[in-house]
């Protein structure tokens, strides 16, 4: 009998084992350490569970849908979007680019001095700000985290020009000793040569001021169990997983914020991030551009999905060094069809760029045409260049964007026009970025947005470093790139550039703009006062909830 | 039946040997640098050898390894290139979640499924068995990702009565474990007919029913019994499948189980993590198999394992 059972009895103890099992005490998601002040209202929200982090959390909140970055909240370290998004509304640098491109003081008492040979600058910092650990802004602050981005390599470079930045470096001095402090709230910045985008550098994300102590001790935990800036709001918790929970500070030196806290909700597949907006338990989440059609036409959410344009564009690289005639990659760039891609593929999203440097930035050439799409003529060059035969190209993608691939594929069938055979190649991330410092892209689609408003953020990796994979290298258009950062005089700037730009997309064709896209978001229409910037900045500071 | 025991974990050891190594001498082979990764914008070679350098990766390759064996036998896999959590502990925090997953979704299949499956081989080929048939063929066939949206979009949205996605509460897991355990509960059903049509022709069912046993008790005693094996066999490889995570359930349902954690170890190329995932999917793999093979001495009398056994 007993063992007539057993099998019955194996089951029914497995499954009650599993299912007790699975009513274990969840892990608690562990909201709001400093932020528990409204917590006599926890779990009064309808369907106060559903989503984790932010269930117990009253006032006025803005729930942010955002994907997971699984780093710290280190711009420092980590240039992912998603880092700055998070971050621009905890630390603040020195200076603030406007929309309009132009810049303001945020942590100075007024627009830096600027010496006669342009290489010095002094600043004065406003009196009495406050980091969020209670510590003052100092001087020292300053110095400190600009040694701290030299020192962590990632975004070194943008330092490049301050004296003493070779040195510290390479480790042969531990002070960045261009930087030199006068006192608590006065310095000077002293560089090796003049830098037009200097100011335009310090108002990134990569040169927040941190605290220099607090920063010191916290270490490795910088930006994920603590991160103090002076900005208009705290850090209270950040999960992987889970998500990031800011609550306002009370002494933000740029005057009383409307809003009680930020909550980043960690959701991954796009899909879902809308279907929460839909249900309202979020108030802002990204469009991607593949579910946009969806949504779009749909009648509830029309009028709440707003675009904007960043600063950048999708690009095709080409490998000189597989290419070495620019006939050749003049072909692949007529061979393209951009506008079909923009109309079918990007579902009207995007258009077609008529230069590499965007409009809005200094160098954009307004009088040039589209890139056109022209097989026949591609054809001709290619027989020119001693290939009649057509060629054979490779195009990388990297998997990690689903658009990129479409857009490939897309090419493929377009270039057979101008005989070029494409064979599209999908790589991971990791192997993505290891085939482009090795040189194993041949081609590549791209994208590239500017870290500040200035050419030469844009055009910067086409010189010195490799980092485009086009290995691409052209004296007059080094020296005009170090002509543009000498010269402070617009107009100047301007013929600069567009000369730059002619010589790198329309006379050696080392890359070619595909498009220039639009970003689609939907916003919760009760919230007034958010801002979203052309370089991907959002910001929260002014936002309320009608 | 001890000494098996011992014997199947002895063997683990090398299993776990051979895995790691084999993940190691790929990882080394397939291209991406996790350096290069770190390094997106603006390095240069000497900051990617600086680098290399702190994490260990510039040792010879045989150092690496040992180091790792060293390591992983301490169960100290090291920490994460990219977050710096330390490996045990991403493990640990994304198993709690998974097993969750796991237990609720194989609830689900093994109680639709396995009565499903009896329940049609009775009624063999009445129009309920067809129709049972039929929906297991979808459950299979399905994608889980395009189920798990639909039932987002019914169950989330228009009736508002469960969650859409998260994890903190017993409620945000039911709509993952259904939409994670449709595909197991439809090839339950299947190998559960299967099973038990074929137990159900044999001459000591004959026997059972000849001595008045009564219908019930001929099926899920005499029937049910016998036919547990390649259904335990089928469910303990499907509990293991769901004890390593689901990165598209997880992924919809946002979810951070160890699936999501091995895709992404994998597409960051973070050798701490990855090894630590591989090594834990792998454990879960051989431990389920002992089990199941152990689970068959008490389903079927005529095995024996130990001294003397075949």
């Amino acid at each position: 009998m007993k063992k007539r059972v057993s099998a019955v009895a194996l089951l029914c103890a497995a499954a009650m084992m599993l299912s007790a099992c699975g009513s274990k005490p969840q892990a608690p998601a562990e909201t709001t350490a400093a932020g528990a002040a409204g917590t006599e209202a926890a779990g009064t929200q309808t369907g106060g569970e559903s989503t984790p982090g932010a269930a117990d959390r009253t006032g006025k909140i803005v729930r942010v849908a955002a994907v997971d970055p699984q780093v710290a909240l280190d711009p420092q370290q980590y240039t992912y979007s998603i880092v700055m998004k998070i971050t621009d509304n905890i630390s603040e640098a020195l200076l603030t680019t406007k929309g309009d491109g132009s810049l303001e003081p945020t942590l100075l008492a007024k627009m830096p001095e600027i010496s006669e040979d342009q290489l010095t600058y002094s600043f004065e910092l406003l009196p009495d700000v406050k980091f969020h650990d209670g510590t003052t802004l100092t001087s020292a602050d300053v110095k400190y985290s600009y040694e701290r981005l030299v020192k962590l390599t990632k975004m070194a470079t943008l330092l490049e020009n301050v004296e003493g930045y070779q040195e510290l470096a390479d480790g042969t001095a531990d002070e960045l000793s261009g930087v030199v402090i006068q006192d608590d709230t006065h310095f000077t910045i002293t560089l090796t040569k003049p830098y037009a985008p200097f100011l335009s550098v310090l108002s990134t994300a990569y040169t927040a001021i941190y605290p220099h102590e607090a920063c010191e001790a916290a270490g490795e935990n910088w930006g994920m169990t603590t991160l103090y800036g002076t900005g208009p709001f705290k850090m209270d918790s950040y999960q992987t997983g889970v998500g990031v929970t800011l609550t306002r500070f009370d002494d933000y030196h740029g005057g009383a914020v409307k809003l009680d806290g930020v909550d980043y909700k960690f959701i991954e597949d796009v899909n879902t991030q809308v279907l929460e907006y839909q249900k309202g338990n979020v108030d802002y989440v990204d469009v991607d551009p593949s579910i946009y059609p969806v949504y779009s036409e749909n009648p509830e959410l029309k009028d709440q999905m707003h675009g904007f344009q960043p600063t950048g564009n999708y690009s095709l690289g080409v490998n000189v060094k597989t290419y070495p005639d620019a006939k050749v990659r003049e072909a692949i760039a007529l061979s393209i069809d951009r506008k079909a891609i923009c109309d079918s593929i990007l579902h009207g999203t995007a258009t077609v760029p008529t230069s590499y440097i965007p409009a809005g930035i200094i160098g954009h050439d307004e009088t040039l045409p589209e890139f056109e799409y022209n097989p026949e003529r591609a054809k001709q060059l290619l027989a020119e260049a001693g290939f009649p035969d057509g060629i054979d190209l490779r195009v990388t993608v990297n998997s990690k964007y689903q658009g990129n691939v479409n857009i490939a594929t897309a090419f493929q069938q377009q270039a057979k026009a101008a005989g070029i055979n494409v064979q599209v190649e999908t790589v991971d991330s990791a192997a993505w970025s290891d085939m482009k410092k090795s040189g194993g892209i041949d081609c590549n689609i791209s994208n590239w947005y500017v870290d500040y408003s200035d050419p030469e953020s844009m055009l910067y990796p086409m010189t010195k470093t490799d980092t485009n994979s086009s290995f691409w290298h052209n004296a007059e258009f080094d020296q005009l790139l170090e002509d543009g950062i000498a010269t402070t005089d617009s107009a100047e700037r301007q013929e600069i550039y567009k000369k730059a730009e002619h010589i790198m997309t329309r006379e050696d064709w080392a890359t070619t703009p595909i498009y220039n896209e639009t970003k689609f978001y939907l916003l919760n229409p009760s919230i007034t006062g958010f801002e979203i910037d052309s370089t991907f900045r959002m910001f929260w500071k002014d936002a309320d909830i009608q | 039946m001890l000494s098996y025991t011992a014997k199947r974990l002895g063997q683990t050891v090398f299993v776990l040997i051979g895995i790691s190594l084999i993940t190691f001498v790929l990882l080394q082979v397939v291209p991406g640098d996790p350096v290069a990764l770190m390094l997106e914008k603006r390095a240069d070679p000497e900051t990617i050898a600086k680098i290399r350098h702190e994490l260990g990766l510039d040792l010879p390759y045989h150092i690496q390894y040992y180091n790792f064996l060293k390591g992983a036998v301490r169960l100290d896999f090291g920490t994460s290139y990219f977050t710096k959590e330390v490996v045990s502990v991403a493990l640990i925090r994304s198993f709690k979640v998974t097993v969750k997953l796991a237990c609720m979704a194989f609830v689900f299949a093994a109680a639709i499924g396995i009565p499903c499956g009896i329940f049609s081989a009775v009624k063999r080929g009445k129009r309920i068995d067809s129709v049972v048939m039929v929906l297991s063929i979808i459950g299979v066939s399905a994608p889980a990702f395009w189920f798990a949206i639909i039932l987002q979009i019914i169950f989330g949205l228009k009736l508002d009565i469960l969650p859409i996605s998260g994890f903190d509460g017993v409620s945000c897991y039911i709509l993952p474990s259904v939409a994670l355990g449709a595909r197991y509960a439809g090839s339950m059903a299947r190998i559960t007919r299967t099973s038990m049509l074929e137990v159900m022709g044999q001459d000591y069912i004959r026997t059972a029913k000849a001595k008045g046993a009564s219908r019930w008790s001929v099926i899920m005693k005499h029937a049910l019994k016998n036919a547990m094996i390649p259904i335990v066999t089928l469910i303990g490889t499907d509990f293991g499948y769901m004890l390593t995570g689901s990165m598209l359930i997880e992924k919809v349902f946002s979810i951070p189980g160890i699936g999501k954690l091995a895709v992404d170890a994998m597409s960051n190329r973070d050798l701490p993590l990855l090894e630590g995932t591989v090594m834990y999917i792998a454990f879960v793999f051989v431990i389920v198999n002992l089990i199941v093979d152990l689970s068959y001495a008490f389903l079927d009398p005529r095995i024996r394992y130990g001294k003397g056994a075949a």
